[in-house]
């Protein structure tokens, strides 16, 4: 037993499926990915309800002892938006740290894309991969990055016809046939996601080791910023915990191990450009959008599916409709009242934001179908300015309409 | 013990300032060069800025990261201070020509502008060219402010020099044992 300092802490994550909802899965801890959460910003709530039996006592300040129920556990931590460092170049598979771990159960999907090289006779709006669409998962709604004048530009695919990607936004220049078609790890919105997540929490005193399984996402914020490195918070939400000890594989009494941070190589909020485009034109803006930040909102709500049987009387997490799922606000400076116009004409707008132009050390937001709610004119830095406001829906722009990465209103690319 | 590659990151900034290392926005060669050490006298100092402006780079803060990781994970974030000392020669025509003092009033503010786009354009700072790599995020620096630290115009017994300083800021991600 020792007196520890309280930022000195581990954190692991892995997945759960719904079969395994909620269970002890420590004797994989091996396979546990370390999470590199932002030092001082994790907090953990171990609950369990309080029932009071209401027992009927005989003296004024007597009380009856109260029944201990079932347990819950809320988990709070940021971590920085990262890339994974690996450039998924020609025969190379996109990789997953612990973010991708994490997104793909939240947000429902996850498609790992593998590179190739470019073949035949490349266009800026029409590029061939010298593998078939299958084997590199070239799906609408996934990205891909090209090398151009040494910057990467990372599109997402509108369409594609056999190993012909066909981006939603024209590159800069056309690629020459054997440079490298870049893949990506792609998180998406699913409809109906079954998994989730389970943590190990460690701090540094042997006994201060806790299991927290049957998680998923309460809220999630995003802070993007010029020149900061973009990062999330997150706010998770439990079933069930137990103590470390307690855990079929021991998290107690033995030191704290040393975290691996793998496939996580932060970035600054700089590089790349934001494009706010109409639905639907490929042609490539002469420049990109002049944002200071961005205002990202994610609004996933899951709730439980009730069941007697279930962990903590939970069958697993359900994710329910909670529109917009998307909103995003910027403010730009005042040139012309062209956004106005489009309010009032209801134009579909797409947002892509990318932050990094190197291979590997990229990320591409997108909102790839919005209709702008709100536009104000404001002070931008001391100049004139109008703030954008966006909520975003499924993706018009892609030719498949049945799955769910093709309609997905909010996609996060790792380059 | 591991420890942020501070040779590393010095001598990619002295490339980028002297030898026109870089990716894009890169400093012509020739336009800087070194021999600025710290506490060299005036008259030195403007003896050697009349064959070309001296300018040279040191690290003045590291710090934590507001987004750094858990001590005990397999690296670290540090946020680290870089400051650009740039020296100017004056002479006589200085004193004299109103032009030619706002010639080079213009260039000592100017240098602002060039270390800014080559310090700050990604990549730039990736690794030095005998590929020793600076672990700067992003291979980049983030202009901070210019100041005009001085113009001493030159006269009897009193060396003529213009000296600025440039703030940037970064990052550093560095390795730590594991075990």
């Amino acid at each position: 037993m020792s007196i520890e300092v309280q930022n000195v802490q581990r954190l692991r994550v892995f997945q759960e499926s719904s079969a395994n909802f909620g269970t002890d899965l420590t004797g994989s801890l091996g396979s546990f990915v370390d999470v590199p959460f932002i030092e001082g910003s994790l907090s953990v709530m171990l609950e369990q309800e309080m029932l009071n039996t209401e027992r009927v006592v005989q003296q004024i300040d007597d009380l009856p002892l109260w029944l201990v129920g079932r347990k819950s556990w809320s988990l709070s931590f940021g971590m920085n938006l990262a890339p994974t460092g690996t450039a998924a170049d020609d025969g190379v598979a996109a990789v997953v740290g612990a973010l991708g771990t994490i997104l793909e159960v939240i947000m429902g999907g996850e498609t790992l894309s593998t590179g190739a090289a470019v073949t035949g006779t490349p266009s800026t709006t029409s590029v061939e991969a010298d593998a078939s669409a299958a084997s590199i998962s070239m799906d609408e709604g996934a990205a891909f990055g090209l090398l151009l004048g040494g910057v990467l530009e990372a599109r997402e695919a509108e369409s594609h016809s056999g190993a012909v990607f066909a981006p939603k936004l024209a590159f800069s220049s056309a690629p020459s046939t054997s440079d490298d078609f870049y893949a990506a790890a792609n998180y998406y919105l699913a409809s109906n996601p079954t998994g989730s997540l389970q943590f190990a929490v460690e701090g540094l005193e042997q006994d201060d080791r806790w299991l927290l399984m049957g998680g998923q996402l309460d809220s999630i914020s995003f802070a993007i910023t010029l020149g900061q490195i973009p990062r999330i918070t997150l706010n998770l939400k439990g079933a069930t915990w137990l103590h470390g000890d307690e855990a079929s594989s021991s998290l107690a009494g033995s030191a704290l191990g040393i975290a691996s941070y793998v496939n996580d190589d932060p970035i600054y909020t700089t590089g790349g450009r934001f494009d706010f485009v109409d639905v639907g034109t490929t042609t490539l803006p002469s420049e990109g959008l002049c944002v200071n930040a961005l205002e990202l909102n994610l609004n996933l709500s899951y709730t439980e599916i009730p069941c007697a049987s279930g962990v903590s009387n939970i069958k697993r997490w359900k994710r329910t409709r909670s529109t917009p799922v998307v909103t995003y606000a910027f403010t730009t400076f005042y040139e012309d009242h062209g956004y106005w116009d489009d309010w009032d004409a209801q134009t579909s707008k797409a947002l892509f934001a990318q932050i990094g132009q190197t291979a590997g050390e990229t990320l591409l937001l997108s909102v790839p179908t919005g209709q702008i709610t709100n536009i104000q004119r404001v002070d931008y830095e001391g100049m004139a300015g109008q703030r954008v406001e966006v909520q975003g829906r499924n993706d018009d722009d892609t030719n498949d309409v049945t799955t769910d990465l093709a309609l997905s209103p909010f996609r996060i690319h790792l380059l | 013990m591991s420890a942020a590659p501070g040779e590393a990151i010095l001598d990619c900034l002295r490339e980028v300032l002297e030898e026109a290392a870089g990716n894009l926005r890169t400093i012509p060669a020739g336009t800087y060069d070194g021999e600025l050490y710290e506490d060299l006298d005036d008259g030195t100092k403007s003896k050697r800025a009349l064959t070309a402006p001296r300018a040279e780079a040191t690290i003045t803060r590291a710090e934590p990261h507001p987004s750094t990781y858990p001590v005990t994970g397999s690296k670290r974030l540090e946020a680290i201070g870089v400051e650009v000392r740039v020296v100017r020669h004056l002479g006589p025509k200085e004193m004299t020509s109103d032009a030619a003092r706002s010639l080079a009033k213009g260039l000592a503010y100017a240098d602002a502008g060039v270390l800014a786009e080559a310090l700050q354009y990604p990549g730039n700072l990736t690794q030095t060219s005998g590929a020793v790599a600076t672990g700067l995020v992003s291979g980049m620096l983030y202009w901070v402010r210019s100041d005009l630290v001085r113009v001493q115009l030159g006269g009897d017994d009193r060396p003529g020099l213009i000296e600025t300083i440039h703030e940037f800021r970064g990052t550093v991600n560095v390795a730590q044992a594991t075990s």
